[in-house]
């Protein structure tokens, strides 16, 4: 069998989005692997796109790709900004053009996993995660994971973010939990905890976890908290 | 980009005279108010054998903005072909319809592609184009009406005439035109306009309405609407 | 020994051949390391057993008993070590009961390397053997293969190189028991934190003349952080297809209950609880 050179690497780490009603949180671990190595216990993984913007994005995967979607995108709404008379890109726009990137490089993906966040004109949350070639529901959803321990995390957020699998205690069993927005505090608990866990149980994941969190109340905000390092 | 010939103080002659052109042309007005904009032409039928529904002079460029035209209907085509490209990347790249600035800067940016290119590059176009336009949309910033001009300028207004007859029409409009004018009242205030500065006597054939609103859009007034709005004014 | 059983070789050949993928065998992707003082020997390891990037067991041991002055220190597929070290110390118990003497470290790293040689290194075995016996203190590492090495400080394992990273840095001759300890435990942490397939606690084992003294979770530096929040459900969160409630009366419709008596012989376990009413 011959062995060609392999254009992707896989760096590990994950990242996670929860939208609230007006507060959008992404959150994503700084440990840069490949294989059994730690390139790097401080490399972030979410980007906000513009000094002043509400949009931030997290890209987990092949590191070099990952950084460079982000930096498409940041340059992307920029430019929007000077050629539309200094409107900024709604979420929306960006979450259709994040589409068209990924998908123009169809035939040589950008082997990135992307989770978009924002607010809409009306401050509300809006939350897009999108495969490496692009597809994503234009609906949005109000969580999301990727990479590494993606698998480990979606089912916690499943059962904590939408109430999967609980019902009212009181119905026996025949009326779902419904669902309802978390509050922030809460959100940010979720999000620590599932870090936290993913880090006991993948070794890719751990060294820190960066917290971004942008409401309409208090714009854009960013936590780094420590996490294991073994 | 180009080298236009430039004699003398820096004036470019060639654009110039594109400017002059479109004075010659057919009256065209725009009126903007804050429910919607109306934009109307004179259509000069020149000849009892001409079809009127042949002669083009307002034209979709996407569903929420369309324009009117004054000077060679020819180069109005090659703009509008671009501006309607612009609007469908727009929302293709987007998922939101094009802004009304974002389409008239678009569409100027194509106006000075003309002379020699840089660096010996091929340039498309030999002159500039001899054509004016009234554009007229709706945005999330509600109605608006521009001018782009040959020269590759666009001023924002919220009442216009350009062509033959803008200069009369131009100071009907200043006398006319308020802030609260609502879409009826600029409906007649176009016709009424066109009326006064046109040489031919103006009947439904030989005049055509089209309105933007944030409810239905860029719309052509239809025969029977033409028909109907003509009558109001002739009553009126 | 009794031997493998290759029956399924052939099966399992024409599976793989079709594309279907080998198990997945447990690794100790792991940081073993060992080393001679004055007196005695040290050898440590870290607990993180992983399945691929999955940590499987957090506090595993692979500090293997080879007998009650030789120590085992393993890495490689888990059941690997864990099957040749219990085989070896079987054999060598044996082997010291018919000779009547005290088994020797390098009789039991020439049994390994028998052992795994004919296997050609398809047991995935990595070992850190070290001991004390009549003849004095004794360091080897055993590779799959069956080669061996006799050196004062080794390490093995995806961790052997950040291990090494410390030996080479700072062992020196004649140290002192403690000294070879928190050499060891340095050594261990260094793969612990710089190799992914290293995790959780340090585990020690000193051998000295006397005695050999295993110190289990010597240290602890990856204690897990508490949870944010609870997450108890209220009773009645699940939903549940079909309830039952056996009383205590009905019970023997279930179950057949012997009642052994308090004089009735064999093993009398905990008494069983039953939550009904």
């Amino acid at each position: 069998m011959r062995h060609g050179w392999n254009p992707y690497t896989d760096n590990g780490g994950s990242i996670i989005g929860i939208a609230g009603d007006d507060f959008v949180i992404l959150a994503g671990d700084t440990r840069h692997t490949s294989g059994y190595n730690i390139n790097s216990r401080d490399e972030r993984k979410v980007y906000r796109l513009g000094e002043n913007s509400s949009l931030v994005l997290a890209t987990v995967g092949f590191g070099a790709d990952a950084k460079d979607l982000a930096q498409t995108m940041r340059r992307a709404v920029e430019d929007f900004k000077f050629q539309h008379n200094l409107k900024d890109m709604t979420v929306s726009a960006a979450a259709q053009f994040l589409c068209t990137v990924l998908y123009g490089n169809r035939f040589f993906p950008k082997y990135a996993y992307c989770i978009l966040g924002g607010l809409d004109k009306n401050g509300k949350a809006r939350l897009y995660s999108y495969d490496p070639v692009g597809s994503y529901s234009k609906e949005g959803e109000s969580r999301a994971a990727a990479g590494a321990a993606s698998s480990l995390i979606v089912p916690f957020l499943d059962n904590q973010v939408e109430f999967k699998n609980q019902y009212i205690p009181s119905s026996k069993g025949t009326q779902e939990r419904p669902v309802e927005h978390l509050d922030r505090d809460t959100v940010v608990r979720l999000v620590k905890d599932a870090f936290t866990g993913a880090t006991e149980r993948h070794i890719e994941v751990g060294d820190g976890l960066q917290i971004v969190t942008v409401s309409a109340q208090d714009g854009y905000q960013e936590e780094i908290m420590p996490l294991k390092r073994d | 980009m180009f080298i236009a010939r430039s004699e003398y103080e820096g004036r470019l002659f060639q654009v110039e005279y594109s400017l002059e052109a479109i004075k010659l042309g057919s009256t065209a007005i725009g009126v903007a108010t804050g429910y919607g904009v109306v934009i109307g032409v004179e259509k000069r039928v020149t000849s009892t054998l001409l079809e009127a529904s042949s002669v083009e002079k307002i034209v979709e460029i996407d569903s929420h903005i369309g324009c009117a035209m004054s000077g060679l209907q020819a180069d109005a085509r090659s703009m509008i072909e671009h501006a309607r490209v612009e609007a469908q990347n727009h929302r293709f790249h987007y998922n939101e319809p094009l802004r009304v600035e974002s389409c008239t800067q678009a569409i100027c940016d194509l106006a000075l592609r003309f002379g020699e290119g840089a660096d010996g590059e091929e340039s498309i176009m030999s002159r500039p184009f001899g054509v004016a336009l009234l554009i007229a949309g709706y945005d999330e910033d509600g109605p608006q009406l521009y001018h782009a001009e040959p020269s590759g300028t666009f001023y924002r207004y919220d009442a216009k005439a350009i062509g033959s007859g803008s200069e009369g029409a131009q100071v009907e409009l200043q006398n006319e035109y308020h802030s609260s004018l609502t879409l009826q009242e600029a409906e007649s205030l176009v016709l009424k306009t066109l009326k006064q500065v046109m040489e031919e006597k103006l009947d439904f054939k030989n005049v055509q309405l089209a309105s933007v609103t944030k409810e239905k859009g860029f719309r052509i007034y239809t025969d029977e609407e033409m028909q109907e709005v003509v009558k109001q004014l002739d009553n009126a | 020994m009794p031997g493998f059983d290759f029956s399924n070789h052939t099966r399992n050949a024409a599976l793989h051949a079709k594309g279907v993928p080998l198990p997945k065998a447990t690794s100790t992707g792991t940081t073993i390391v060992g080393c001679i003082f004055d007196g005695g020997v040290v050898i440590a390891a870290d607990t993180r057993a992983t399945s691929g990037p999955i940590v499987a067991d957090k506090n595993c041991e692979k500090l293997h008993y080879i007998s009650p002055q030789i120590w085992c220190a393993g890495a490689g597929t888990a059941a690997d070590t864990e099957f040749t070290t219990a085989l070896i110390s079987s054999q060598l118990e044996l082997h010291s009961l018919s000779t009547g003497r005290k088994p020797r470290v390098v009789t039991c790293m020439t049994m390994l390397k028998q052992h795994l040689f004919r296997y050609q290194g398809h047991i995935g075995a990595y070992l850190v053997v070290a001991g004390v016996d009549p003849t004095g203190v004794h360091l080897f590492t055993v590779h799959a293969h069956g080669s061996t090495d006799k050196l004062p400080y080794v390490t093995m394992g995806s961790g052997s190189l950040a291990a090494m990273a410390i030996f080479e840095s700072q062992w020196k001759k004649n140290l002192t028991r403690d000294e070879a300890v928190a050499l060891c435990s340095e050594a261990i942490e260094a793969g612990i934190f710089n190799d992914l397939g290293s995790g959780s606690n340090v585990d020690v084992c000193v051998i000295t003349e006397e005695k050999a003294t295993l110190l289990r979770n010597y240290k602890t530096p990856n204690v897990r952080v508490p949870k944010e929040q609870s997450y108890r459900f209220e009773r009645g969160t699940t939903a549940y297809l079909k309830e039952m409630v056996v009383k205590r009366k009905d019970l023997k419709q279930y179950v057949t209950i012997v009642d052994l008596g308090s004089s009735a012989p064999g093993p009398s376990g905990d008494v069983m609880e039953l939550d009904v009413e």
